[in-house]
């Protein structure tokens, strides 16, 4: 219980950080504060709406659950039932899997439509940052299994 | 008493039986028939053991394998062994 009011605090704050960049992201558009760099009202308009979407959603689930013990403990049961895991690790198997032929598509396409060097470079370091990621994992479970 | 044909002949099929590798081995289970003699549903089951009644479900018709851990929560439940409720057969 005591974890949870904690937690609901975090959510209170992202809330309140999501109205704060919302709020200067939508003056800074309308004032025009960031003449120098023309993206940042976007970006802050969007972490902010994103933050405050999160937050305040959180904070909903929490306060409704809260009300309802038994909802609350169901939840929690299927957020650590084995079989809700097993099945959550196989689909995201799966989809990095998919992931592993998507993306190789995408770079080839992206070089028949001559998109810049650039761009090109960064999807295949994404690429291979995602591999990688793998074989860490694959010898750190080795060694601990 | 067993004739030299049918000693040779059953000679004969434990070697041909042998020579096939392992196919593979499968689990089988009684949980269902162990549960519904204690009379309770697999909604409590699922309480009890703290995971979904879908798990119970399916581990109920062979479509899931517990963990280790899982399994020896059930047979501490029902106060049997795990070779009681879980049966593992080779092909």
């Amino acid at each position: 219980m005591k974890k949870s009011k904690s937690n609901l605090w975090i959510y209170y704050g992202l809330t309140m950080i999501g109205i704060v960049l919302f709020a200067i992201g939508g003056a800074g558009l309308k004032l025009n504060w960031f003449e120098s760099i023309k993206a940042v009202p976007g970006i802050l308009i969007g972490i902010g709406a994103g933050s405050l979407g999160f937050g305040l959603g959180e904070i909903i689930k929490q306060k409704t659950i809260s009300n309802h013990p038994e909802t609350k403990k169901k939840i929690e049961i299927a957020q650590t039932d084995e079989r809700n895991l097993t099945i959550l690790s196989k689909s995201k198997t799966k989809a990095f899997d998919t992931m592993g032929y998507v993306y190789p598509v995408v770079m080839f396409i992206c070089i028949l439509l001559n998109v810049e060097f650039t761009i090109v470079l960064l999807l295949v370091s994404a690429y291979i940052l995602i591999y990688a990621v793998q074989i860490y994992y694959f010898n750190k479970y080795q060694k601990e299994m | 008493m067993e004739s030299l044909l049918d000693i040779f002949i059953l000679q004969q099929y434990h070697i041909w039986k042998a020579s096939f590798p392992l196919r593979g081995a499968y689990l089988k289970n009684r949980l269902e028939e162990i549960r519904k003699e204690k009379g309770i549903t697999q909604e409590e089951l699922a309480d009890i053991l703290q995971v979904t009644r879908q798990t119970i479900g399916s581990l109920e018709n062979g479509r899931y394998n517990p963990s280790i851990t899982l399994a020896f929560k059930i047979a501490r439940f029902f106060n049997k062994t795990i070779e009681d409720i879980f049966i593992y057969e080779e092909i």
